[in-house]
Formats: structure tokens, C-alpha cells, sequence
């Protein structure tokens, strides 16, 4: 089965605002997908009605599992500790300091305080930043603020990690680093959906890509295959 | 570069940190509040396309911390409370005073009370017989007035008595050449003090009026029946303030909250992606709701005890409350504050 499966869904805002129709498309595990398109062609919303954030008014969604139109509110947890997410702003808190950062995710999930501190380490870690666990968002670059965001998304080891815009503020260089840490997770397993506009990137490092324009699917090419490897 | 960590768990096997790094394994968590946790959904494992096969290693342990859940809502309580200590004054002193007037009023309510009692219990019905009655009749007639609800006592006065208070009362010069006792016996009904008192009276006077043994009633007048309603006015204010009280003190509450939520609405947002339960993000706001309640009921019953004890001292004849009443206040603050922070946590999140 496939981890992320859509059928005829479709987002109406409003009363007369069509956000996404008659989207179908499913996602694989271990699977690396670009989700592109122009601004407003509904990337935030599809990546939302994943993360149970909205509701579809039509179609099917299953996520890891969960039959997204049925779920109830107390499995949405459930579902959110198997899914990760980043984005754009990287939504850190910014009187915590980037360890603390981390380390929020897990305690507010419940979890050991033993098991908070050697995992947290443990996620700085991988994605580099072990020596600035003690500074504080507004201290760190653009780039080392998404890192510290993906370590967070990380905390549960999620079996799909869904990134809305996460090169949007980055230079070049940063985007770089980013793209090859999301690789690097998804070389370990984990289905990556990445959504964004550029499409330099994407045709750089190839993968599956889903275009979106104006709500709904207008693409689902394979580019490049056996590429993606920045040299 | 950032692959040499030491391995977490020891029951990972060998094998598992040789070939994979540290995604080799996939942490099986629960909720820590959250009531579907027995329920394992399984977890679709995957099995990766990549080179290094993730394995997949369950952890079967429930790291649910719920003492650690428990000292973490209390911290953000207090830190929020701290970090809105003016208005949360503002919202304690204001819950205070209500809670205080309403301790007051219910000393008052209860002063009066037994100012009425004491008035009350001098209240009296007396129904005055014909001078040929048998000493049968008369006991049947008190058998039967006894059974009446709101009858304390009823008493026999006999013709020799009746004199003998008339003479005690004024003396014997108004009774000089009379030659044989003028008074007649009657039966004195004594009633039980309380709010029904009047009602009592209406009903012996319709019971006995015309009564072929009984010649005149004579009821208490109207102002002294009266003081019976106006126990009953000054309960049904008690309630009604009450009533008020706990409106108004839930609203304040509802509104100290959703200024705590909405400045901590960022922290909430990252809590809800990374899959907190709503539980656990409810909880901070339920202790300081309750904090906010109980500190209000706290101060409220220590103003009133002051004021009170003040008061005796200029009215030494004034009832003092029960001890229960200043752990109510406590106790009613603190519903209060946990009633509303259910309804804030409600709207707003």
C-alpha cells in the first residue's frame, strides 16, 4: 500500500474559492517527490490536508495509514508523530535556544526526560549543528534555523516528512545544504514531498515531479533519473 | 560527517549499527494523554528503496512520562501567569471581590436568620375556647392542631391560668367586683421559626375559624408575619447574586486565558504539528485557570475573615460564620477557575 494515497480530492475555500480539485496521485514509501507550481496553485493547501490541518470537501486522502477523511481528533497525533514538516519561515520558537528547540517537540509529546536529552543530541547532530545547540534562532543563519527546523521534524522518526517551501529564504548555498540534508533523510527511508517554486532546483536534482496549477494536477513527470547528486 | 553517533539503544542489535545510521530505527510512540494509546495502529514499516535497508526496530517501550507531562504544564502555567501577573491581579482582585461579597452576604443572610428565629419564636397563635368544653375535647382539639406543619408546642391554658398571667401582666386593680373569672381557657400554639411561618399561621386560622368549640383566634399581626418574607427576599438576593457571581467571574477568567493562548499561540501551533495531544496542550491552561481561581478564593477568604472579625468587634452580638464557609469561597474559586479555563481552551484552541 502506498504511504500517501489521493483520490478526486478537492479544497473549496469559502463558498467559491476552488483551492485543489480532482487531485489523484499517490506517494510510495522511501519515495522523493517535487510538488511545484506557481504561488496559489494550492501546495500549502494539498501539504495541509495532509497533516489533517484542514479537511478535504471531497475525494479520499490515506496517510500512513490513516483515512484522513474519517479520522477523528484524537488520532490526529497519532498521525502528525508519523509525519514531519518544515517550512519556509521555519516556524521555530525564538526564546528557546535551537537544543531546546528540539527538545520541545519531545517533551511535549510525553516523552522521558533521559530519552529527550540523548535524542535531541543525537538529531543536532545529524544535521550538524551539535556545536550551536546553545544559540538561539535569531543567532543562527537562515540555513542552520531550517536545520535545526528538519531535526525537530525528525523527533519521531517519521515515515514521511513534508516540506513546504524550505528553500524560500535561503541563499544558494543554503539551499544547496538543505536539499542534501532532505536526501540524505530520504536515503534512510524516509518519503520526502517537497513543495516549492524553483524550478532550477528541480531540474537540477530530478525525482518525481507533481505540478500543480491553479488547484488542480497538471503533471507527474519522472526527470532525471539517477541524477541528483550535487557535485 | 554527522554519522558517528553512539548508538541509543542497547537492544539494537549489532548488525542494525553497523549498516545503518541513525535512522535505523523507528520509535514507536504513544501520546502521553491521549485515551486511544492502547490502541497500536500498525505502523506501515518501510522497507527503504535505498541501499540501507532501515530495518525497522521497534521500541516497545511506552516512554509515557506523565509526571514529566505534569511538572511541564505546571512550569508553562506558572511562567504564563508570571509573564501576565497585572492582568491576572486584575482578574483575582476582581474574582475576590465577588467571592467576598458573597461571603457577606451569606453572614448577613445567616445574622438575619437568627435575628428572625429569636423574633419568631415568640410568635404565637392562641385560640380561645368556650368555657363548657370537656378536658376530652380539648385534648383531641390539641392532638389535632399538633399534627398541623410548623407547630412546635402547643399548650393548654386554663381559665385560672389565664387569669393568673392577665394579673401577673397588670396586676389585680382591673379585676376589682368582678365576681367570677371573665378569661376564658384556650389553647396556645407556639410555632416553628423559619420561612413557612406565615404560612403556618393562614392555615390554623382557615382551619379553626367558626370552629363550634373555639371562640376568637388571635394571630400575630402582620408586620411580625412579615419578617418571614423578608428571610425569604434576602435568600432569593443571596442566589441570585450568586448566580451573577458566577457568570461574570467565569467570564474574566475565559478572558485572562485567551490573552495566555494567544501570546503563546506560536508555541501551541509547533506543539500541535509535532503531535502533542490536545490534552497535553490544554493542560497548562487548565492550571492556570485553576491557579487564577484559587488565589482569587484565597484572598476573598482572608478579606472576609479580616472584615468580619472587624465587624464583631463594633457588633459583639453579630453570628460569626462557619470555618466552611471560608474553605467554599477556596473551593468555589477554584471551580470557577477550572470551569473556565474549559470553556477558553474550548474557544480558542
Amino acid at each position: 500500500m502506498a504511504l500517501v494515497e489521493l483520490k478526486d480530492v478537492g479544497k473549496v475555500y469559502g463558498k467559491r474559492w476552488v483551492a485543489l480539485a480532482d487531485i489523484t496521485f499517490s506517494v510510495d514509501e522511501g519515495e522523493f517527490v517535487f510538488l511545484v507550481g506557481p504561488s496559489g496553485a494550492g501546495k500549502t493547501t494539498l501539504l495541509k490536508l495532509l497533516l489533517a490541518q484542514e479537511k478535504p470537501d471531497s475525494g479520499q486522502i490515506r496517510v500512513a495509514g490513516f483515512d484522513l477523511t474519517k479520522i477523528k481528533k484524537e488520532q490526529i497525533p497519532l498521525l502528525r508523530r508519523k509525519i514531519g514538516a518544515i517550512f519556509q519561515d521555519f516556524k521555530l520558537l525564538p526564546d528557546m535556544t535551537a537544543w531546546e528547540n528540539v527538545a520541545f517537540a519531545l517533551r511535549v509529546c510525553g516523552y522521558p526526560r533521559k530519552l529527550i536529552k540523548s535524542r535531541t543530541d543525537e538529531l543536532l547532530a545529524l544535521v550538524g549543528l551539535l556545536h550551536k545547540a546553545k544559540s538561539y534562532p535569531n543567532e543562527l543563519s537562515g540555513g542552520e534555523q531550517q536545520r535545526v527546523a528538519i531535526a525537530r521534524a525528525l523527533v519521531h522518526s517519521p515515515v514521511l516528512l513534508l516540506a513546504d517551501e524550505p528553500t524560500g529564504n535561503l541563499d544558494p548555498h543554503s539551499t544547496d545544504e538543505i536539499i542534501q540534508l532532505l536526501l540524505d533523510i530520504n536515503r534512510q527511508g524516509t518519503a520526502v514531498i517537497m513543495a516549492t517554486h524553483d524550478m532550477e532546483i528541480v531540474e537540477r536534482f530530478g525525482f518525481r515531479v507533481l505540478e500543480l496549477a491553479d488547484g488542480y494536477l497538471v503533471g507527474d513527470r519522472k526527470t532525471n533519473i539517477g541524477g541528483g547528486n550535487l557535485s | 560527517m554527522y554519522r558517528k553517533i553512539s548508538p541509543m539503544y542497547p537492544n539494537i542489535s549489532p548488525m542494525h549499527q553497523e549498516f545503518s545510521p541513525v535512522y535505523s530505527w523507528r520509535v514507536h510512540m504513544y501520546p502521553a494523554f491521549s485515551p486511544v494509546y492502547q490502541r497500536r495502529s500498525p505502523v506501515s514499516l518501510s522497507i527503504s528503496p535505498c541501499e540501507v535497508d532501515c530495518g525497522g526496530v521497534y521500541l516497545r517501550e511506552k516512554p509515557v512520562d506523565k509526571m514529566g507531562a505534569l511538572w511541564f504544564a505546571t512550569q508553562e502555567a506558572v511562567k504564563s501567569f508570571w509573564r501576565h501577573r497585572f492582568v491576572a491581579m486584575l482578574s483575582i482582585i476582581t474574582i475576590a471581590g465577588a467571592l467576598f461579597v458573597l461571603g457577606f452576604f451569606i453572614t448577613i443572610t445567616l445574622n438575619l436568620h437568627s435575628v428572625l428565629a429569636g423574633v419568631q419564636e415568640k410568635i404565637a397563635v392562641e385560640l380561645f375556647l368556650k368555657d363548657n368544653i370537656t378536658k376530652v375535647q380539648v385534648s383531641s382539639l390539641m392532638d389535632e392542631i399538633s399534627k398541623i406543619e410548623g407547630v412546635r408546642e402547643v399548650e393548654f391554658i386554663t381559665k385560672a391560668d389565664a387569669m393568673k398571667r392577665f394579673t401577673d401582666r397588670f396586676g389585680q386593680k382591673y379585676l376589682v367586683g368582678l365576681e367570677e373569672n371573665p378569661f376564658p381557657p384556650s389553647i396556645l400554639v407556639k410555632l416553628e421559626p423559619g420561612t413557612k411561618l406565615d404560612q403556618t399561621v393562614k392555615s390554623i386560622v382557615d382551619k379553626y375559624r367558626g370552629h363550634k368549640f373555639i371562640t376568637q383566634i388571635s394571630a400575630p399581626g402582620k408586620v411580625a408575619r412579615k419578617l418571614s418574607n423578608a428571610l425569604k427576599i434576602f435568600l432569593i438576593l443571596s442566589a441570585i447574586w450568586a448566580v451573577i457571581l458566577f457568570f461574570g467571574a467565569i467570564i474574566i477568567i475565559v478572558n485572562t486565558l485567551k490573552l495566555a493562548i494567544y501570546s503563546r499561540k506560536e508555541s501551541i501551533e509547533i506543539m500541535k504539528l509535532v503531535g502533542a495531544t490536545d490534552s497535553f496542550i490544554h493542560l497548562p491552561f487548565m492550571i492556570e485557570g485553576s491557579l487564577n481561581g484559587a488565589l482569587a478564593g484565597g484572598l476573598a477568604s482572608v478579606v472576609l475573615y479580616l472584615a468580619l472579625t472587624g465587624m464583631k468587634k463594633i457588633i459583639p452580638a453579630m453570628q460569626m460564620p462557619p470555618d466552611a464557609l471560608y474553605y467554599g469561597i477556596v473551593l468555589l474559586g477554584i471551580a470557577l477557575g477550572v470551569l473556565g479555563s474549559r470553556l477558553a481552551v474550548k474557544r480558542f484552541l
